[in-house]
């Protein structure tokens, strides 16, 4: 039984269609990560599910309950969603503890022992309570951000690029903070980014957004394998794309003879493969080709290397035994290529 | 600081020096007068009584004007309000109606208006543009990402609008409130004509019948009292909480709550408003301008006050704009605490009423330089004084937005300080300077006070003349006047009106 689930969402501005046709479930307690360029759709359907638009047509359960359907709106105060947004959105006119407690009720018994509980728990000194939110860094403004949707205790959590706006250390360190306690807390939660490594090590869930269609839906490891298009491909990573024909049980490439996951028998396949299962050898057997470029990284080399057959294959190599411009290489394959089913 | 900026500094003193002449010269008569003297003048039922005319007529006025302002710029800037823009508009053009002739306006229409109801009734029409405008401009501005968040965490609409939006309109409404009610304490001709007693009106009466000097320097020590009370008010009201927009990147554009059923009501809202406070004094004009025909276009007359007025207004806002440009260059260029007590003491001076300023420079002229006194230097001085703030303001912006960088280009091209301040930072703060200048220009055609006071005899600008005609309650020939006020008035509140949107990027 899905916890939320849209069905057939669609919403237009005007001449503009910022969603079509949206369906996708979540189960109790899942953390789904959408994942999409800017412009495609997914801060709109997180607005939707906020309850802060309509869409045009489609519904949206959650927990059995209609939240929007073709009858019924619930406005977004009557449905117990917590969100944090790109910048966190704090009201400037409060101090950090009263933005906690927007959502408690005034008259609520240990109103402000509770405040104090959520300051700790995420991580903040409740002596910042007194402070007003522009005392605070980025960082901290996110996590004041955060306790205050969690004070009210949302059946679903939803993150807007909440760690965007943060510095590369800070947000990573903030991303595991957050994770976890949501984790702990138990609460269903959507994030949107536009941050692949962000969606794939944050969700178990992750769905692929472009143009206003959802593309694909599904766990980290099996979209980041199995990707239905080249699309959700390469949303999810660097990606190698051949045609080859499927024969005997293996691809043929412009790589040679490769391992494949489907064995079925095609003349105009299209496989994936992945950088990093591709290792560059001595050229010894199969093709050949020359590297003609190789960009010193630190850790590692981004080598590009053309192919005697005319393609250029974009790779990462160790710095530790990066070719030389204008080596002769050859290829070996780790594991199977992923076959785009059309 | 280089000598460029300690020549502005040492211009600057000087002329924040004179603007604190008019509050020097009340305290300097409270001295003089002795305890027992001021007592006697201060401590009797009159100004018990002038006092609680004040006092009623800004608590009822300034609320008003709020509520009014809050709904029309919600419905303005926030529904789906059919003509939003145009209705937008139609509240910031009532300030091209002078206080006077809104005032005028209504006695014609209702001959038996007057007392308390009467004065708050025109004073929110003549004046609850001033709540407006800022308040429309922050409710434009303001991120909705606060609202929705606010909805996120279980607030109703209306509980949104009460808890988060009202709020963040804090820093307009007191804004607002502080020039409706300064502009309460300095009108005059609109609680003249509806009968209803202020200091100002009580001290020009005594300072016409007879010249009763003392009395009349008495009152206006009060008048100024209650301007210092407003001030600090507006102060302690301000808070030192922060509204500015917190992270980074631009704020969405603000959904627009649709009106539905409710529309036909709140259309009315706008509607009643322009029927009130641009129906009435149009039709009014409209009507006495039929009635008196041909005959009331004396063009000779006309064509004087027409001339003296551009006259006035062109020297005043050049003097003005000159009298400013030091204070607004070294506030930029070399701000700190003795510069921010300078400034703070042109605007303490900018917000006393008119006739503070007017018998101060009565009081000096006829002391210490009695060939001064009735001749344009005098008016003029005065006009510097009251509008300094308005060129400060204009001018301090511009400045700002010609960074010193480019002067130092200029002096490296081998520009002196002087002409590289001419060459670069006064021609980019030129529009400012313009700007400033027309609403000085402004201010200086719609004054009533200092200008029946101070200028020579003889003098007649167009809104002494329409003072003059409606005074003799010859209505019909006062019409021509306010129409050629209005139509001056109007290019300014239309700029007003644009830049406002303008800021909102609309």
């Amino acid at each position: 039984m899905s916890f939320l689930s849209l069905s057939h969402v669609s919403k237009r501005y005007g001449a503009v269609e910022a969603l079509h046709d949206v369906s996708l479930t979540l189960p109790k307690g899942g953390r789904l990560a959408i994942l999409g360029p800017s412009g495609s759709g997914k801060t709109t359907l997180l607005r939707i599910i906020a309850g802060f638009e309509a869409p045009g047509t489609g519904t949206v359960l959650l927990d059995g309950e209609v939240l929007v359907d073709a009858n019924q709106h619930v406005p977004s105060h009557r449905r117990q969603i917590g969100i944090v947004m790109q910048d966190g959105a704090l009201f400037p006119h409060l101090s950090v503890a009263d933005n906690v407690g927007f959502g408690l009720a005034h008259g609520l018994a240990g109103r402000a022992s509770k405040i104090k509980e959520l300051l700790v728990m995420v991580g903040l000194d409740p002596a910042l309570g007194s402070r007003s939110p522009d005392a605070l860094s980025g960082g901290q403004q996110q996590r004041v951000a955060l306790a205050r949707a969690m004070a009210r205790a949302p059946r679903l959590m939803l993150l807007d690029e909440p760690f965007s706006a943060l510095d590369a250390t800070l947000r990573d360190t903030t991303r595991k903070a957050v994770s976890t306690l949501l984790q702990v807390a138990g609460i269903t939660t959507i994030l949107v980014t536009h941050d692949r490594s962000e969606a794939l090590s944050f969700a178990d869930q992750v769905a692929v957004m472009g143009h206003g269609h959802l593309l694909q839906q599904g766990t980290p490891q099996g979209l980041y394998r199995h990707p239905a298009n080249k699309l959700v491909a390469s949303a999810l990573g660097d990606a190698i794309v051949l045609p080859a024909r499927i024969a005997e049980g293996m691809a043929h490439c412009a790589l040679g003879k490769v391992a494949v996951n489907d064995k079925t028998a095609r003349l105009d396949a299209e496989i994936l493969l992945r950088p990093e299962q591709v290792k560059l050898t001595d050229p010894l057997t199969g093709p050949i080709g020359t590297v003609i470029e190789c960009d010193f990284a630190g850790p590692f080399c981004a080598v590009t290397v053309r192919l005697d057959g005319g393609y250029a294959l974009h790779m990462r190599q160790s710095s530790f035994n990066a070719p030389a411009q204008g080596a002769r290489v050859g290829f070996s394959i780790l594991g199977c290529a992923h076959i785009f089913t059309v | 600081m280089n000598g460029l900026t300690r020549m502005m500094a040492a211009v600057a003193l000087l002329i924040s020096i004179a603007a604190l002449v008019p509050l020097g010269f009340v305290g300097w008569v409270g001295l003089q007068a002795g305890w027992q003297m001021v007592a006697t003048l201060v401590l009797r039922p009159r100004v018990a009584e002038l006092l609680l005319n004040t006092a009623l007529l800004t608590v009822a006025t300034v609320p008003i004007c709020a509520v009014l302002s809050i709904a029309l710029a919600w419905l303005t800037e926030r529904s789906d309000l059919p003509g939003a823009r145009f209705w937008a508009w139609l509240a910031v053009a009532p300030l091209a109606v002078p206080a006077f002739v809104h005032s005028y306006a209504w006695v014609t229409v209702a001959p038996g208006l007057h007392g308390l109801g009467a004065a708050v009734l025109v004073s929110v029409l003549a004046y609850f543009p001033f709540v407006y405008l800022p308040v429309a401009a922050t409710l434009r501005r303001l991120d909705p990402a606060l609202e929705d968040n606010a909805a996120a965490l279980g607030l109703a609409p209306w509980q949104v609008f009460r808890r988060v939006v009202l709020p963040q309109l804090r820093l307009a409404l007191c804004g607002g409130a502080l020039l409706v009610g300064l502009h309460l304490l300095a009108e005059y001709g609109l609680f003249v004509m509806i009968r209803f007693d202020t200091f100002t009106t009580a001290i020009i009466d005594q300072f016409q019948s007879g010249y009763s000097g003392p009395a009349a320097n008495m009152l206006a020590m009060v008048l100024v009292v209650c301007c210092l009370v407003l001030l600090a008010t507006d102060a302690a009201a301000r808070g030192t909480t922060r509204y500015a927009r917190l992270g980074s990147g631009a704020a969405r554009t603000q959904p627009l709550t649709p009106l539905g059923s409710a529309l036909l009501p709140c259309l009315l809202v706008p509607v009643i408003t322009a029927g009130l406070t641009l129906g009435v004094p149009l039709a009014t004009l409209g009507r006495w301008l039929a009635i008196g025909g041909a005959g009331i276009w004396k063009l000779d007359e006309i064509g004087g006050a027409l001339g003296q007025t551009l006259m006035l207004a062109i020297a005043g806002g050049a003097l003005t704009v000159a009298a400013a440009i030091p204070m607004a260059f070294v506030s930029v260029r070399a701000p700190g605490l003795i510069q921010r007590v300078l400034e703070a003491s042109n605007y303490i001076a900018g917000s006393l009423p008119g006739v503070v300023v007017a018998l101060a420079l009565v009081f000096i002229t006829v002391r210490v330089a009695l060939p001064l006194y009735q001749t344009p230097v005098t008016v003029i001085a005065a006009y510097v004084l009251l509008f300094l703030p308005r060129a400060l303001l204009s001018l301090r912006a511009s400045i700002a937005q010609a960074p010193v960088d480019l002067e130092h280009a200029a002096a490296s091209l081998g520009r002196n300080p002087l002409g590289a301040l001419w060459a670069v930072t006064i021609r980019l703060a030129a529009p400012g300077a313009a700007a400033g200048m027309a609403l000085v220009a402004l201010g200086i055609t719609n004054e009533l006070t200092a200008t029946q006071l101070l200028a020579p005899t003889g003098t007649q600008t167009l809104a002494t003349a329409f003072w003059a005609y409606s005074n003799e309650i010859d209505y019909a020939a006062a019409a021509p006047y306010a129409v050629l006020m209005i139509l001056f008035a109007l290019p300014l509140t239309w700029q007003l009106h644009t830049q406002s949107q303008r800021a909102a990027g609309r």
